[in-house]
């Protein structure tokens, strides 16, 4: 039997938008992740065309537009979004 | 206390922020401005200033909100740019007050900071000959963590 799925939406900026061509995309993941950590780990070993930037050691990560870290809960229609180090001001 | 905090494309007139600033708050007795506009580096002609919408708005308000907290400000105003700018345009604006100069100096500066480290904004130089996106460095995240509340 397949295993549940969720969806969830992603975003991707500045240099990371051009080197994937790509500024967002929904993604169908198992609905068994439940932190950034493993959604990550997940999208290396099932979605390898992002996987430079997944494992980028800089990227910030944002979870529905607030910065967070790496063991933050996810959840269905959560938006993801990988930034580059940022260069305002 | 006045407190305002912008995103936009057009430019500002940093004086007219200030008037309006001291119309809101009386006197202040010490007022620190900051203006940050497009260095004329070599290669260079223009910034474009990337945000991600929604987000970029929110880091701007938490910023704000972590310098009130932290000294005694009597006003805020913080403006900064996105979109195609050119060399000598002006990018960010940055204007604290207080009873005292230390509150003032120190929140605009924590302010500025911040904005290089973690407000969801990236800047592409744009040159006849190429774009590059501009680097973290090292100094800015230094500056950042000095701050470490």
């Amino acid at each position: 039997m397949p295993s549940k799925r969720m969806t969830l939406r992603f975003r991707f900026f500045a240099q990371y938008r051009e080197y994937l061509g790509l500024s967002e995309s929904c993604l169908e993941v198992p609905a068994e992740l439940t932190t950034v950590d493993e959604l990550l780990a997940w999208i290396c070993d099932h979605h390898s065309a992002w996987s430079a930037v997944v494992n980028a050691p800089d990227k910030l990560i944002a979870l529905n537009r607030q910065l967070v870290k790496t063991n933050a809960p996810i959840a269905e229609n959560d938006e993801i979004a990988l930034l580059p180090p940022v260069t305002g001001g | 206390m006045y407190r305002r905090i912008v995103l936009q494309e057009q430019d500002f007139d940093l004086t007219d922020e200030l008037v309006r600033l001291v119309e809101a708050v009386g006197s202040s007795a010490a007022i620190a401005t900051f203006t940050g506009s497009v260095r004329p580096d070599e290669g260079v002609e223009a910034l474009f200033l990337e945000h991600y919408s929604g987000m970029t708005e929110r880091a701007l308000e938490e910023i704000a909100e972590r310098a009130f907290k932290r000294w005694p400000l009597q006003g805020l105003v913080l403006i900064h740019r996105i979109g195609r700018l050119v060399v000598g345009e002006q990018i960010v604006g940055v204007i604290t007050a207080a009873a005292h100069r230390q509150p003032a100096f120190s929140a605009n500066a924590f302010i500025m900071d911040f904005l290089k480290t973690e407000v969801p904004l990236w800047k592409q130089a744009i040159g006849p000959e190429k774009t590059v996106w501009i680097q973290t460095t090292q100094a800015d995240l230094r500056a950042a963590k000095s701050w470490s509340e």
